[in-house]
């Protein structure tokens, strides 16, 4: 029996290589990412754990209870972890059941993110409690049904027919007697109480759990599930918590759309991936009404200072988040998602613009139409954040629909770099990174707190004591080279850099594109240092000077290009990307030495003032990045780092066009 | 009209001399075959049509267009397949191939109807979600072909497009390079000569970087000797078909396994008439047995190996 269990998996396998065609190399398992995947697993079960104890203190012992209690943060932290995981597994196991188990369970996610958010809207937060259990158990139920066709196939009923005969002889005549349509043999005839049922179909289960993939797999998805769903039902009935709910909805939605791309990219079924484009549009549309309709209101009422901030502008960006992934699946070379690109992205940020503009505009106007009518004052925050909204979604909007020979190889560069777990691994490095800097500042804000004479030192912007550190800097110099090595190394090791060029597109073209491309990846990457200062000032309501940020992201931004453009230059020189690595390394060294050099002037007191010392201070890296973080930009440090990259950039196209005359 | 022009064409790497002099050209609609030993200067002669190099003097035209001077129309108009089939291994076929589209300007609307097509074409539809990385040398040959295709253009250059390939994708490439020789200009490098005897219309040698030999394929082939062996007086027999009208030269060879009293010969004819018949006749008249007659076309085999140790000896001395 256990041979045609295996024989008839092996024909399954078979009917797939046809389709994969005739000379396939087989794809090595991808071991590290299932081990990753399976230690997420048990990572999202222990927050389940924890977050189920939480749930049950709460409602036996009480507020005053003395048993121990884990953190929110704690929770929170090991599921975005497990998640994580899982994700990085998603990325990299193509294997049929694993991918369609990804995509369920991200169906299952956005439904639940968006009930969750509507029913917040529409009832509180009780309702959007009642609304997630309610979807996780449906989904719960949805994924049995999706493993049926697995858990019912040929092999595994002849397994089950096996084991019947072999673990329970006196049961096995009846057992058999009934119809093997019927499902599992034990379904029908066979007169055993419901105990005795659940007992064997658990042991029948246990033993199939390693003869067929099949089904570790679906337990393996099922598993996810049931501590997903114990998560967020736990958190979301623990008294104290509620205010986490849209926060849930929203971090619920942007999960299940990473991980329905992921899953996606890796079909072969043409049904399956457009089912998950149509999902990711329908949110689009959903999330663009909601951004519209909020907009709308603000400009009928206007006595507020209005209601499109938050729940607006995240609509607007959740809206981003879903057209993009949708773009990733279908493309944008047919009529249809063309011109859907073009409403979606452009169209619909030029009117949140120009609907940001209007309203805006009003409260000035008043004055000069009306004696009574004052609206409120709208431009800071809600008209800025709009616009800039609108801008990221028109920029998007052109870099997707665009034709142009430098945006196609931007946007490759860009992608390649999710193609790969290095990737991953730098943002995973600086998530963890800043998070440590994180602990540290707070640690540094808490002294101070309690310490009466400590807090005069203490003056905006506080985030100094976050930025200016070991840590940030390091993270600032040591990235560029770790994005920029690959660049042109890579293409010339493999000798695509031949094919690349031979395509009717010039060295400057694709220069620049390359340039663009791990620009955006570290502006990506730098923006996650970001995300602890903004959840400190927005979600715990601290007060305090956030504007610091805007230029000093802006400044280091700066800095960045030519530290990338030193990068790109050496990438291209030497086909080895550790050399390529190393020599971009000494490059910015080089660039940080007039720092060096600026230390030792102002440790040397007499030397200070003569105009050398004022010229190295003011190309002295961290004497800029100090200015940025205190919200100075000087046009004269944009521009010495704008002018580096220029001339690294230059000399790129002029060693790219060097191969001609070797 | 000649689709590649090819005048006074020389390379140097630094003080190594690649490609000396060469001329040739390509006509529309021809299938030429590029041959020459490893090192002969084929790829550097091909990357300088590609612009990918430049030439040290002398100049080239592809479809009209200067390779110096207008090389962005020069690699609009040709598809370009390089020896080992450099790949984005992360990439999708299907993504792969929409990228190249795009950064090769062809035009949204029709962007995946010429996908479609290539895919189709170069039959790689059953792997078009595959990641190029997993995919087998034929499966790689293949999409790097479909790349090459994909902007329509007129003239496609092969370089090696056979080589590392088992033999029956061999054959599958040849049959679909055959076909896109209908309706493309075709310059195809290759040192398995059978390959070029089955597709190509002209060959091109080149040696050490020159030209050694260019001519139609027919006309190569239509260069033949008759092979004789008969059991006879050497000396006598050679008289006799001396004496056969329309024999140019005979020349004596020891027969094949060197068995007693069997004289074999060489005989060249004028124009390459085929004189078995005449000959036999004769032979039979002196009642000499005839253990082998035969005409024989010179292989293209027969013609490199000679044109290019020939060069070889000539370097040498």
């Amino acid at each position: 029996m256990t041979q045609l269990a295996t024989q008839s998996t092996s024909i399954r396998n078979r009917q797939d290589e046809e389709l994969y065609g005739p000379s396939r190399i087989e794809d090595q398992p991808p071991q590290v990412a299932r081990t990753v995947g399976v230690f997420g697993l048990f990572v999202l079960l222990a927050s389940a754990v924890m977050a189920g104890w939480n749930a049950i203190r709460s409602t036996f012992g009480g507020e005053s209870s003395q048993l121990p209690f884990f953190g929110q943060g704690w929770i929170s932290f090991w599921t975005i972890s497990g998640l994580a995981m899982l994700y990085f597994h998603a990325a990299f196991d193509r294997a049929r059941e694993i991918r369609r188990g990804y995509m369920v369970l991200s169906w299952l996610a956005l439904i639940a993110g968006g009930l969750g958010g509507l029913f917040w809207v529409l009832y509180g937060y009780w309702g959007t409690a009642a609304a997630l259990v309610i979807t996780i158990l449906v989904g719960l139920m949805a994924l049995a049904l999706t493993a049926c066709p697995w858990v019912l196939s040929a092999p595994v009923q002849s397994e089950l027919a096996g084991l019947n005969e072999k673990d329970h002889p006196q049961e096995a005549p009846r057992a058999t007697v009934s119809n093997s349509t019927n499902g599992p043999g034990f379904d029908s005839a066979v007169p055993v109480s419901s105990w005795k049922r659940i007992g064997l179909f658990l042991a029948r289960w246990n033993s199939l759990i390693g003869t067929d993939v099949a089904v570790t797999r679906v337990t393996f998805a099922a598993a996810v599930l049931i501590a997903l769903a114990i998560t967020f039902s736990a958190i979301l009935t623990t008294r104290f918590q509620w205010d986490m709910l849209p926060l849930v909805a929203l971090a619920t939605l942007v999960a299940g759309t990473t991980f329905l791309v992921t899953a996606a990219k890796h079909e072969f079924d043409v049904t399956w991936r457009q089912a998950g484009a149509y999902v990711l549009g329908l949110g689009h549309t959903i999330a663009s009404a909601a951004l519209l309709a909020l907009m709308v209101r603000d400009l009928v009422v206007t006595s507020d200072s209005g209601l499109v901030t938050p729940v607006g502008l995240l609509a607007g960006l959740l809206g981003l988040l879903f057209f993009l992934a949708q773009v990733n699946l279908s493309g944008t070379d047919d009529d249809l998602s063309y011109y859907s690109a073009v409403v979606g992205l452009v169209l619909l940020g030029t009117l949140v613009a120009g609907l940001a503009v209007i309203r805006s505009a009003l409260p000035p106007l008043s004055l000069y139409l009306s004696e009574t009518w004052r609206p409120s004052p709208y431009f800071i925050p809600n008209g800025l954040l709009l616009l800039i909204l609108a801008t990221i979604q028109i920029i998007t909007g052109l870099v997707t629909v665009s034709n142009n020979q430098m945006v196609a190889i931007f946007r490759r560069e860009l992608l390649a770099y999710f193609y790969t777990p290095a990737a991953y691994l730098v943002l995973a490095a600086l998530a963890i990174l800043a998070a440590f800097q994180y602990l540290v500042w707070m640690s540094i804000l808490l002294a101070a707190a309690n310490n009466f004479q400590f807090r005069e030192v203490f003056l905006e912007p506080i985030i100094r004591w976050y930025f200016y550190q070991i840590l940030p800097v390091f993270a600032l110099l040591a990235i560029p080279p770790f994005i920029t090595m690959r660049l042109f190394s890579e293409e010339k090791r493999t000798g695509t850099l031949e094919v690349l060029l031979v395509a009717p597109v010039s060295e400057t073209t694709v220069v620049l594109g390359k340039f663009l491309g791990a620009w955006a990846f570290f502006l990506v990457a730098w923006g996650i240092w970001f995300v602890f200062p903004l959840i400190f000032r927005f979600l715990m309501g601290q007060p305090f000077d956030y504007r610091p940020l805007l230029s000093f992201y802006v400044g280091t931004g700066f800095m960045a290009i030519s530290f990338i453009a030193i990068g790109v230059f050496f990438s291209a020189l030497t086909e080895n990307q550790v050399i390529a690595a190393v020599l971009a390394y000494a490059g910015i060294f080089a660039m940080f030495f007039p720092q060096l050099l600026h230390w030792i002037f102002t440790s040397l007191r007499g030397s200070t003032g003569e105009w050398i010392a004022n010229v190295i201070k003011e190309i002295a890296i961290l004497e800029q990045y100090n200015n940025f973080l205190e919200g100075r930009m000087y046009l004269q440090h944009l521009l010495y780092h704008a002018s580096i990259a220029v001339l690294f950039l230059f000399l790129t196209v002029r060693i790219l066009e060097a191969r001609k005359w070797k | 009209m000649a689709m590649i022009e090819v005048h006074n064409l020389t390379k140097y790497f630094g003080q190594v001399l690649a490609v000396d002099h060469v001329n040739f050209s390509v006509d529309k609609g021809e299938i030429v075959g590029f041959l020459g030993p490893n090192g002969a200067g084929k790829t550097t002669t091909m990357r300088i049509l590609t612009t990918y190099l430049s030439a040290s003097s002398g100049s080239a035209t592809v479809a009209g267009y200067d390779v110096m001077r207008q090389s962005r129309e020069v690699r609009q108009h040709l598809g370009y397949l390089p020896e080992q089939v450099p790949l984005y291994n992360e990439m999708r076929v299907e993504e792969y191939l929409h990228f190249r589209a795009r950064l090769k300007q062809v035009d949204r609307r029709l962007r995946t109807k010429r996908v479609e097509y290539v895919l189709e074409r170069c039959r790689i539809l059953p792997v078009r979600r595959r990641l190029i990385g997993t995919l087998s040398r034929g499966y790689r040959q293949r999409v790097g072909l479909a790349d090459a295709l994909v902007h329509d253009p007129p003239i496609l250059i092969l370089d090696e497009p056979t080589s590392g390939l088992d033999p029956a994708q061999q054959q599958e490439t040849l049959n679909l390079i055959r076909e896109l020789g209908q309706d493309h200009t075709v310059l195809l490098s290759t040192h398995i000569l059978p390959e070029v005897e089955e597709v190509c219309q002209r060959v091109i040698i080149i040696n050490q970087g020159r030209i050694a030999l260019q001519d139609r394929l027919s006309h190569l082939q239509r260069d033949s000797h008759i092979v004789l062996e008969v059991k006879a007086p050497a000396e006598e027999a050679r008289r006799l078909l001396q004496s056969i009208d329309g024999v140019r030269t005979v020349r004596v060879v020891p027969a094949e396994d060197g068995a007693d009293g069997i004289s074999g010969f060489h005989i060249e004819t004028v124009d390459n008439h085929d004189l078995r018949l005449a000959i036999a006749e004769r032979l039979l008249h002196q009642r000499w047995p005839i253990r082998r007659l035969d005409l024989r076309r010179r292989s293209l085999r027969d013609l490199f190996i000679q044109v290019t140790a020939g060069r070889a000896l000539h370097h040498a001395a």
